[in-house]
């Protein structure tokens, strides 16, 4: 038996990001830059793991925005001629450097790269990445679970307990559409946690959940054994709390991994560093400097100077660094070891959008740490999932979590402040309303359905905890906002033509094209629970798919 | 300054492209729209519905919001017997004791006529708390209008409570009972069953496990 577990689980979420309407945006951006530098990346990594036949366990936390946008027939073209366009950046780009000692193998590395991206993309997957995770979570050693359907916070949302319900329902459903099983695990926005959701949580057959540290360390009765074993909460799911050793040790400030001088430089990009002439095709239409992920200098020391980037330096550090993260947690099991009843479970969860795009070697860092795990002569720290943990049958202590985020302060501020705070009187009357439609058009059909059913999609993409988080990070806060409200006013104006009978076929079916995520969305998950209970609402829907 | 970067990253977690300060570029509804699907301009400055909803914020603070419908201003003005006046509204707090099922009055706000939500400081984590909107009558009376929700702020440190039961969660015990179920029944239901079991051994060896 191992001295402990140690579980990484990465969360990858995105905003539905999805415009049509503009040749390029921003937005659409942020999708292709993490499917190329962090999605890509890091699927490689396991895959590569696979083929040397190392063993290892991972949990991949896929939101269900981002499937719909992984999923989506026109992301998919944009994103095949983003990476075309980048692909024939790269070809220049080494024709450019040509010659040069430190530039050239620089150059074809990030051709070589993008080459393989565009294969695996295109090729292997036929555009589907989805594709990927499902052959690795068949493997056994990826586990993958979801979280609630746009990704809403909620503790703040949860007056409702139908808006409850069906953000994590709806989620549920859609990845099961997708991957033919219901996770066992929910990862909960933002790790946003208060008591009151077990009610719902107990009723959707699901195993776990991931908190904050103080999520689990302040439930009550006091946990004995801290983060280091799950907890059983009051609706029967176990919590996970965050270790808090572990996210310190690779993003603290100080002494944190990814700040390694030898480590690839962020701001030195060849989207702000050459003239227009050798990048501005790839740069947006308007001549607004952005970045290419072309990056040729290393973080050098903490001044402007900046040195040249070589892969083979950084690539020691990695190894350096995964070593020093094992070592760090063969120590950190033998202490908590000696204090338990059983072997620690270290909990270390991550936002996957985090690795290969800020921190650029943070794929091959977790290479090298599988390895090392696996090869150790008496792997005294085994990788599990939280799936594999609980399936090791340790009775759990009872406890109920504390109310708590992993957001900044802990709590949940930064959902709910000056910035943001007025949203929630609209997006709870949204939600109120959109429960009294569904409950008075219990068995609607054709146009009346498909109007009830935007509707709900209207009020999901309002319920983002992107947009409140963006309105606090102050910059696109003009996006977020317009967001919020164009949903929120797209579900106003539906509501009204469905109670005044007067649907707009036209408009519908525009915003049907525009907002167009969960296509099996059934817009009875939000029927009032006075009337029908969740368990019910289940049945209704098993009831519909077998028809 | 790198470190900086990522300490300030790790707070925010993630969305890069929305902190990347130093990159340009176009956000898709900066600009406008040539078909916009928005069906107005505005959201409602008020829905015409009363409601009074309380959120917590973090062990020391709770938030409120409210609305107070033009129906139940009409029906506090003819009590009063004069013209609604905001000063005279007042957020009643109530804080609870744990365990109890009655709150006790904590304190009272006057948010003054314009405000439509307030920030209490109510101090004490892990206690239960309702609000109640209320309107102090010509003649000193106070008059509820609208009550909260209860919400319970969050602890900010160790439980006190020490109490340990350990179990198995529901889905495990099943899978450990039904296991049990299948081979270990006690004697009675154990020959009923190898007696059903039995038409599959009829050749050679199960006959003679079925006589012995």
């Amino acid at each position: 038996m191992p001295k402990g577990y140690l579980a990484f689980i990465f969360h990858a979420h995105l905003p539905y990001v999805r415009h049509p309407e503009h040749k390029r945006s921003l937005e659409e951006k942020w999708f292709f830059e993490a499917i190329t530098e962090c999605y890509i990346p890091l699927l490689r990594v396991f895959q590569q793991l696979e083929s040397d036949g190392i063993d290892y366990a991972v949990t991949f936390s896929l939101s269900p925005t981002l499937l719909s946008m992984l999923e989506d027939p026109f992301l998919q073209g944009r994103y095949g001629d983003y990476l075309a366009m980048l692909q024939s950046l790269a070809t220049r780009e080494e024709e450019r450097a040509a010659g040069d000692p430190d530039f050239a193998p620089l150059a074809q590395m990030y051709r070589q790269r993008l080459d393989h991206t565009a294969w695996l993309y295109n090729e292997k997957y036929g555009r589907r990445l989805v594709k990927a995770f499902q052959e690795l979570q068949q493997t056994g050693r990826m586990e993958l679970i979801t979280s609630a359907a746009t990704h809403g916070f909620l503790p703040l949302l949860g007056i409702s307990k139908e808006a409850l319900y069906a953000q994590l329902t709806a989620g549920m459903d859609y990845f099961e559409s997708i991957f033919g099983y219901r996770p066992r695990g929910i990862w909960l926005p933002e790790c946003g946690y208060d008591p009151f959701m077990e009610e719902i949580l107990s009723e959707l057959g699901l195993h776990y959940f991931v908190l904050a540290t103080h999520g689990v360390l302040y439930a009550s009765p006091r946990p004995k054994y801290g983060v280091y074993s799950p907890i059983l909460t009051t609706g029967g799911l176990a919590a996970f709390g965050r270790d808090p050793e572990t996210s310190t040790q690779v993003w603290s400030a100080k002494e944190g991994y990814p700040g390694d001088f030898n480590y690839r430089e962020f701001y030195r990009d060849i989207g702000f560093d050459l003239d227009m002439e050798s990048v501005g095709d790839f740069l947006h239409p308007k001549g607004l400097r952005s970045n290419t992920g072309f990056k040729y200098y290393r973080i050098t020391g903490p001044g402007e100077h900046k040195e040249p980037y070589n892969p083979q330096w950084a690539a020691e550090r990695a190894r350096e660094h995964a070593e020093n993260f094992m070592f760090n947690r063969e120590k950190q099991v033998e202490y908590y070891g000696n204090l338990m009843d059983r072997p620690p479970l270290i909990n270390a969860p991550y936002d996957a959008e985090l690795f290969g795009h800020w921190w650029f070697e943070g794929p091959l860092w977790i290479d090298k740490l599988c390895r090392l795990l696996a090869e150790h002569p008496r792997r005294p720290v085994e990788m599990v999932t939280p799936g594999q943990y609980l399936e090791k049958g340790y009775p759990l202590q009872e406890s109920t979590p504390n109310a708590s985020s992993w957001g900044d302060k802990g709590y949940f501020e930064v959902w709910l402040n000056g910035e943001n705070d007025w949203t929630y009187r609209h997006l709870h009357r949204a939600a109120s309303r959109m429960v009294s439609l569904a409950t008075d058009f219990p068995g609607a059909k054709g146009m009346l359905q498909e109007a009830l059913t935007q509707a709900a999609r209207e009020l999901l993409l309002a319920q983002s905890s992107d947009w409140p988080f963006i309105m606090t990070a102050g910059t696109m806060d003009i996006y977020a906002r317009q967001r919020i409200k164009s949903h929120l006013l797209r579900f106003f104006a539906l509501e009204q033509q469905i109670r005044e009978n007067r649907i707009d076929p036209g408009w519908l079916n525009a915003l049907q094209s525009t907002d167009n995520l969960f296509p099996h969305l059934d817009y009875r998950l939000f029927q009032s629970h006075e009337v029908t209970t969740p368990v019910e609402s289940q049945a209704l829907q098993s009831a519909k798919t077998q028809m | 300054m790198p470190g900086c970067f990522l300490f300030i990253h790790a707070i925010i977690k993630g969305l890069e492209g929305i902190i990347d300060r130093k990159e340009e570029g176009e956000s898709a509804m900066q600009l406008n729209h040539k078909e916009n699907l928005d069906r107005g301009e505005r959201l409602p400055l008020s829905y015409s519905e009363d409601c009074l909803v309380l959120l917590p914020r973090d062990p020391r603070w709770i938030f409120a919001y409210w609305e107070v419908s033009p129906l139940t201003r009409r029906s506090i003005e003819q009590q009063a017997g004069a013209g609604w006046d905001g000063n005279r509204t007042i957020l009643r707090v109530f804080r609870f004791e744990a365990g109890q099922e009655h709150g006790e009055e904590f304190f009272d706000i006057t948010p003054g006529p314009l405000a439509k939500s307030w920030y209490i400081e109510v101090g004490v984590p892990g206690r239960g708390y309702q609000v109640e909107l209320g309107y102090v009558m010509p003649d000193g009376r106070y008059e509820l209008i609208l009550a909260s929700n209860k919400v319970t702020t969050p602890r900010d440190r160790l439980s006190d409570i020490l109490d340990e039961k350990w179990r198995l969660p529901d889905w495990q015990a099943r899978k450990l009972y039904r296991r049990i179920a299948l081979s270990h029944l006690s004697s009675p239901e154990r020959l009923r069953q190898e007696a059903a079991l039995a038409p599959f051994y009829r050749d050679g060896r199960g006959d003679k496990i079925l006589q012995s």
